[in-house]
Formats: structure tokens, C-alpha cells, sequence
């Protein structure tokens, strides 16, 4: 929607520009799914926005889930009720987006976390987040340890101690 | 510290600054080391963690700290922008609403502002006109309202209805750019309440051409003119001086409770009062030092009780209380204090009537 829009030379474009000064051009609609980038485009008036806490293949990926999600369908939107068939068919496709979207290795996950909170993207940050809490999910402590990385700096009497004290955790 | 900046040209270079230093201040740093042509300071944007930072704060209340960096950019200037509206305007609205040219007194010859300016710093006179310009081109003036308020309208693609963009506008005095904010977050009670409830708006005047009756009520849709009744008293007060008038004008009083606040407004505001009064202006320049002794005199607060309904003219005061606050405020002074003193105590306590009691008993010895 917003893409057709753009193309029918309706909507105004404006460019990001990444941390490595990679440019890219987006409608304002979907550079409006970010707050940050909401009040900078008022400051900026048409001059390109900086956006110099994310690198260019983190943006990429942004602007392609603002594109999405600012072309769905929403309820406060437009005078016309889009019908319930519908509206559950875009739900469907916005579900498996969203999915496919967060299939991506860690790093890549964490540094969308991070852009998602620099850019103030709810809806991203939501879905990242959950994504990770997802990974942790019924895991025990070592495949924890071991899906993130993290290095066991416990002494075995630390370990012990502390499963003792969280005994309810390990039940 | 040392502070990285970031231009969007692909380059950074590195800044000396303090943690309490204003961020006008590292703009003028920035300035000094980049060039005048490269980066004026009055146009430099700086950008830290994704928010426009403003003049008036401090590294350190923006939590600006060597591990970070701050994104410098130059805005265009609006002007250009907010005379394209105007002149497309002029061929959407119908020959009645046609309103005649306000650029009258601006052919009136103007004294030049030299003998006032020379107290500001370097740099200053030539830049202020020009910020004073930009802040006022974000502002609508009347014969633009309706060209914004369709454009609003559109750009809420039919969800916002006019009325609802005519309140936002009006809680926004007239800045589109605020009214937007307020279409898209709610429009706070407050803003709502702040809008003059009386027959005129504070910032209309009597020079208001007649085409635009409708809208006086809306803030900025006239000129702004400081002391308008000041010329015809010029010269009028027998015992002081030719300023004497300006001691007692409602206006005079209100511009030099802004100018103690914020001594850089004089600037603008002088350079307003040429377009709008030059026969002031011409008195304030032959009474260089009586002007400066007058804004020096300290001001009185306002009196009268500020718990009083306002005016019918008049703006909402800052401090409203319930009529349970009132009632509350009546028991404390019927205790047998004195009414400024509950006032004071009930609202040090945060309109506690317990606390407030209790503080008024406890310093019900102590002078004032």
C-alpha cells in the first residue's frame, strides 16, 4: 500500500542514512513506524536523517519490517471497515512475516533489539524480545549457557549454593 | 571531555567541551573549529541518541557523555518553506477573505538598532532577527489557516475531522507542527485550557485587518505590537522622563518579566518593535540609558489574590484548585492564619490540608 502509493508519486520519500553512511529512501509512512525518526523528520525539514546507531544491513531489515507493517490494514485506519475474512487473512500473513523475520542467527537478533530501542519501534521491539525469550523458554541453565554463549563463572559451591537457595527454579 | 561529532557527509572530528556546557555553546564550538560557511551555528542541528537537542540544556542533562557521539546537520531554513504555503494560498481562498498587505509599517523608515545591540555579544545581533524569523515562520498567520487545516486534514487521510484539527491548532497556538503532535498523541487538557477564554486572543490587536474577523480569536493571527497605546502617552508623563509612560504599560511589564528571565528575547523583540512601532523605538535609542534603567527596575509580582477567577480577558492563571482545595485552604485560614501563608503552606505541602496544618502550627511563631 504504501509502496503503490509512493509509486503513484502521492507520498513524500525521505532518506536514512546508516552508521556506515549508507543511504537509504523510504516513504514517510513507514519512516513514521519509529518515533525517533517521527520527531526527527519535524527537525530535519528535507534533509537526509541520521540514523548512526545502526548499520546498514540492520536497517535494511527494519525498513523492510516498517514497510509491512505500516501497508497492513489497521482498525483505526480509513473510513471503510475492511471485512473480517480479510482482516484475518492480513493477521495470517503479518503472523508468518513476523516469523520469518526474526529466523535470523543471534547477533542479528540482538543488534535488531538494539535498533528497535534506539529507533523506538514497539512493535519490533515486542517481537525481537519475544523471539529471544522464546530461545530461552524451557531451557535448562547449561543449554542457556550455551545457545547465548555466556561462560559458567561459578564455582561448583556457588552453583550449589545458589541451587539450594532457588530450589523451586530446578523442580 | 572530548567529544566526537558526526557530520552526515561521512566525516567526524573531535570537540573539547564540559559537561555543563550549553548546547548553543558547543554549537559555537563547532562553529569556530568546522568554519562560519561550512557550519553556522544558528542553522546546526545536533543530534544525540536520536533526539534533536536544544539550546538552552547541557551536555549533562542530555546525559552526553565521551562514549557517545552527537550527529551535527544543517537545517534549511523554514522561511522558504512557510512562503510557498502563503503564496498558494492567495489563488485557494475567495476574494472576501482577501486581507490588505500588512507591510505598512514596515515602509515607515527605520532608526537603525546599533545603540542597543552594542551590549550583546559578538555575533548575536546578525543572528537573532534571523531565529526570531524562523521561530515566527513556524507560526501561522491568519490568511494561512484554512490552506494548514485542509492540509492537516489530508494528512490524517479523513480520520481527523475539522473541528478536531481547528482544537488542536488552537491548543498549539497556531504551530502546525505542535498541532500534528497533538492530532497524533491527543490534544492534553491543559493545552486546551491555556487558550484565551475572553473575546480576543492575548496576541490579537486592534490592527487585525477587517477581512479577518473571524479568526481574531486564534493566537497569532495579527501582528504582534508591543506597547500599542505607548505612542499616543510618548512624551505625556510631566514629572519623569520621556520613558515614564512605559513604567506603568501592562505590555512594558510583561516584556521585562521575560527579559530578566531570558535576556537574549530582547534582541527579537526590538527588532519586532521596529516593524510594528518605530516611533518607540526611535524614543528607547534617544533614552538609551533610561530604557536600560527601566528594564533593570525590579518588577513587582502581580497582585491580587491568584486564586480569583481570571479576567474575562485574561489568560487561565498557572495555579487552579479544586473547589475541595478551596474548601481545604478556608479551614486552614480559619485556624487564624493568614491567607498568602496557607497558600503558601498548602501548596509547599502538595495540597496536604494535614501538612499544611501541621507546618503552619509548627512555624506559626516565625515572621515572614
Amino acid at each position: 500500500m504504501a509502496a503503490e502509493a509512493a509509486a503513484a508519486g502521492k507520498e513524500k520519500m525521505r532518506t536514512l542514512v546508516s552508521s556506515d553512511f549508507k543511504k537509504f529512501d523510504v516513504e514517510e509512512s513507514v519512516a513514521r513506524e519509529s518515533l525517533i525518526i517521527l520527531n526527527l523528520m519535524a527537525d530535519c525539514d528535507d534533509s537526509d536523517i541520521p540514523v548512526f546507531n545502526v548499520n546498514a544491513n540492520i536497517l535494511d531489515k527494519v525498513i523492510a519490517y516498517c514497510r509491512k507493517h505500516a501497508s497492513a490494514p489497521r482498525a483505526d485506519g480509513g473510513d471503510a471497515e475492511p471485512s473480517a475474512a480479510s482482516n484475518k487473512a492480513s493477521a495470517d500473513d503479518l503472523k508468518s512475516f513476523d516469523a520469518e523475520f526474526v529466523d535470523v542467527d543471534l547477533v542479528t537478533l540482538l543488534e535488531l533489539i538494539k535498533a528497535a530501542d534506539y529507533l523506538e519501534i514497539n512493535g519490533l521491539l515486542d517481537l525481537t524480545c519475544q523471539a529471544v525469550a522464546d530461545m530461552i523458554k524451557g531451557k535448562t541453565p547449561e543449554e542457556i549457557r550455551e545457545t547465548f554463549d555466556i561462560e559458567n563463572d561459578f564455582t561448583p559451591e556457588e552453583e550449589a549454593k545458589v541451587r539450594r537457595e532457588n530450589q523451586w527454579a530446578f523442580e | 571531555m572530548k567529544l566526537t561529532v558526526k557530520t552526515l557527509k561521512g566525516t567526524h572530528f573531535e570537540i573539547r567541551v564540559q559537561p555543563n556546557d550549553t548546547i548553543m555553546a558547543v554549537k559555537k564550538n563547532i562553529e569556530e573549529i568546522q568554519g562560519k560557511d561550512s557550519y553556522p551555528w544558528g542553522q546546526q542541528l545536533l543530534i544525540f541518541n536520536g533526539k534533536v537537542l536544544k539550546d538552552e540544556s547541557t551536555l549533562e542533562e542530555n546525559k552526553v557523555n565521551e562514549d557517545g557521539f552527537l550527529v551535527v546537520m544543517l537545517s534549511k531554513g523554514k522561511t522558504s518553506g512557510s512562503t510557498g504555503t502563503s503564496s498558494s494560498q492567495h489563488s485557494n481562498t475567495p476574494a472576501t477573505r482577501q486581507a490588505p498587505p500588512l507591510e505598512a509599517p514596515q515602509q515607515a523608515p527605520q532608526p537603525p538598532v546599533a545603540p542597543i545591540t552594542t551590549s550583546q555579544p559578538e555575533g548575536l545581533p546578525a543572528q537573532a532577527p534571523n531565529t526570531h524569523d524562523n521561530a515566527a515562520s513556524n507560526l501561522l498567520s491568519g490568511r494561512n489557516v484554512d490552506t494548514i487545516i485542509n492540509q492537516l486534514m489530508e494528512m490524517g487521510g479523513g480520520s481527523w475531522d475539522k473541528d478536531k484539527v481547528q482544537r488542536a491548532l488552537r491548543a498549539a497556538y497556531n504551530n502546525p507542527e505542535r498541532a500534528v503532535e497533538y492530532l497524533y498523541s491527543g490534544i492534553p487538557v491543559t493545552a486546551e485550557i491555556a487558550v484565551p477564554i475572553g473575546g480576543q486572543g492575548a496576541n490579537t490587536t486592534d490592527r487585525a485587518p477587517t477581512g479577518e474577523a473571524g479568526l481574531s480569536g486564534i493566537p497569532n493571527t495579527a501582528p504582534l505590537d508591543l506597547f500599542p497605546q505607548g505612542a499616543s502617552n510618548a512624551g505625556g508623563g510631566a514629572g519623569g522622563g520621556p520613558l515614564d509612560f512605559l513604567r506603568n504599560n501592562p505590555q512594558f511589564q510583561a516584556v521585562r518579566e521575560m527579559v530578566h528571565t531570558n535576556p537574549q528575547i530582547l534582541q527579537p523583540m526590538l527588532v519586532e518593535l521596529s516593524k510594528q512601532n518605530p516611533q518607540i523605538l526611535r524614543l528607547i535609542e534617544e533614552n538609551h540609558d533610561e530604557f536600560l534603567q527601566l528594564l533593570n527596575e525590579p518588577f513587582e509580582g502581580g497582585e491580587g489574590d491568584f486564586l480569583d477567577q481570571p479576567e474575562e480577558d485574561e489568560m487561565p492563571h498557572a495555579i487552579s484548585v479544586t473547589p475541595e482545595e478551596q474548601e481545604a485552604i478556608g479551614r486552614l485560614e480559619s485556624m487564624g492564619f493568614d491567607r498568602a501563608r496557607v497558600i503558601e503552606a498548602f501548596l509547599a505541602c502538595d495540597r496536604n490540608e494535614e501538612l499544611a496544618a501541621n507546618y503552619l502550627l509548627e512555624h506559626a511563631g516565625e515572621e515572614d
